[in-house]
């Protein structure tokens, strides 16, 4: 790895040498941490949580090459979390990757209610295209957190990241600091809302209710300190990925299989 | 002779009213800080009891089965759709049950073509092993006549829950449709 050094030679008098030396190795250090991907940083953590004292961990793992989108997750989610139309706690894109290098993404009302063939001209070029859940990545590190005025927005133990909507004032600065577009002021109570993980129906022992609609096992959920989970499983073994690793916010939703294009 | 007025009178009163400032600030900040609020992570305390007690709409399969419809699920075991979800097509357990007791019957949300279609009809973007249909020509009748669409097409020659066609369809599943309390 390159580093750069911003000190002449010809300035450091001898008698520095060895302090020239020290700054030498601690730059090349810090340049190491810095551009380790976001990706290493949550593994190295993984293997910190399992000594930490906490129950349980979440995570929840996408796999691209299961989801078939048919919007059933989304219906879910919308019944069950009593969301307003127009507005989705997760939602279902489509890429189309064409040969002429355009990628087309579409979510027609969130993916709800499945997809329609695409339009003959991007079928006929199309290279490759798939399914991508999204939803609230319940951040290691989430910088919607950081940013609430009130503290009405918090990561809970466990790993979920919640809104108490009795302290939330509306402002929407969440919304904006959310580099995966997941929260919304949701038009019923005016303040902040999100994906919870199904909160709880998690603290009931069910599944997310996502989880629960889907057919394929596209969308698994699971507890990382359980090593007989199959998310547990995935995290060791299987390839996988998170969006937007430069943003360092150590997302908790983890896609096998994730295309280069998926931003 | 009256005495003279100490000549930092004026930084004593500024004093007197900063330190009155600090305390009227503390007293509101004791009284508006809630008792549960958790000052490392920084949040109320009670927002996750609140938060959790709400209550699921989706039972999942698990609440199906057992002493209510579990002929249904033992029928479906082994047929390509044991891993959908009841709920998915027959709406949410809480419009069904409450407390243990049927408050409505569970109706099926959507008996139509679309419902089938959504799953597999051939689509850009689904995975090649996942069963499509692109060149089945009832397909080809539905696209053509959109009304059809509508309609419970599929289900004349395939069952929801035994979805192989099946001449022996109908007598099999009418056996256990009459199920469930």
């Amino acid at each position: 790895m390159k580093t750069k050094q911003f000190y002449e030679l010809s300035e450091i008098k001898l008698s520095d040498r060895r302090k020239f030396l020290k700054m030498l190795s601690a730059g090349a250090a810090t340049v190491l941490m810095v551009q380790t991907p976001g990706v290493l940083a949550l593994q190295a953590r993984g293997k910190g949580w399992k000594q930490m004292s906490l129950e349980h961990i979440y995570a929840y793992v996408i796999d691209i090459n299961k989801c078939i989108g048919w919007g059933g997750c989304v219906r879910a989610c919308e019944i069950e979390n009593d969301v307003p139309p127009g507005q989705f706690r997760t939602w279902v894109e489509r890429y189309i990757v064409t040969n002429s290098g355009g990628i087309f993404v579409e979510a027609p009302d969130g993916g709800k209610n499945g997809f329609t063939e695409a339009p003959k001209k991007i079928r006929d070029s199309a290279m490759r295209s798939y399914f991508v859940p999204k939803m609230c990545n319940h951040c290691e590190d989430p910088p919607c957190t950081k940013v609430c005025p009130v503290g009405a927005t918090f990561k809970a133990p466990e790993g979920f990241v919640l809104v108490d909507s009795d302290y939330c004032i509306g402002c929407g600065s969440c919304v904006q600091a959310c580099p995966y577009g997941s929260r919304f002021i949701n038009h019923k109570t005016g303040t902040a809302d999100k994906c919870t993980w199904c909160y709880h129906r998690v603290e009931k022992g069910l599944q997310p209710a996502c989880v629960e609609a889907c057919p394929t096992k596209a969308r698994i959920f699971g507890d990382l300190k359980n090593p007989d989970d199959e998310v547990s499983k995935i995290f060791e073994k299987r390839q996988w990925l998170v969006l937007k690793p430069e943003m360092y916010t150590s997302p908790m939703c983890l896609y096998v299989e994730l295309p280069k294009e998926v931003v | 002779m009256q005495t003279q007025p100490s000549p930092r009178r004026h930084l004593h009163r500024l004093g007197i009213f900063i330190l009155l400032g600090i305390i009227f600030f503390l007293i509101i900040k004791w009284a508006a800080t809630p008792s549960s609020w958790n000052f490392q992570v920084w949040y109320r305390g009670e927002a996750l009891e609140e938060l959790a007690i709400k209550e699921p709409v989706y039972g999942g399969n698990a609440s199906c089965g057992g002493t209510c419809h579990q002929d249904v699920i033992d029928f479906a075991k082994a047929e390509p759709h044991r891993h959908l979800q009841c709920e998915g097509c027959h709406g949410p357990l809480a419009k069904h049950v409450k407390q243990g007791e049927k408050i409505a019957d569970a109706i099926v949300v959507n008996d139509s073509s679309w419902q089938c279609l959504n799953c597999h009809q051939k689509l850009l973007g689904k995975p090649e092993d996942y069963p499509q249909f692109a060149q089945d020509p009832t397909l080809r009748r539905i696209r053509k006549h959109k009304k059809l669409e509508e309609d419970p097409l599929c289900l004349r020659c395939h069952g929801p829950h035994d979805a192989y066609s099946d001449p022996e369809r109908a007598e099999r599943y009418s056996n256990v449709s009459s199920s469930g309390g």
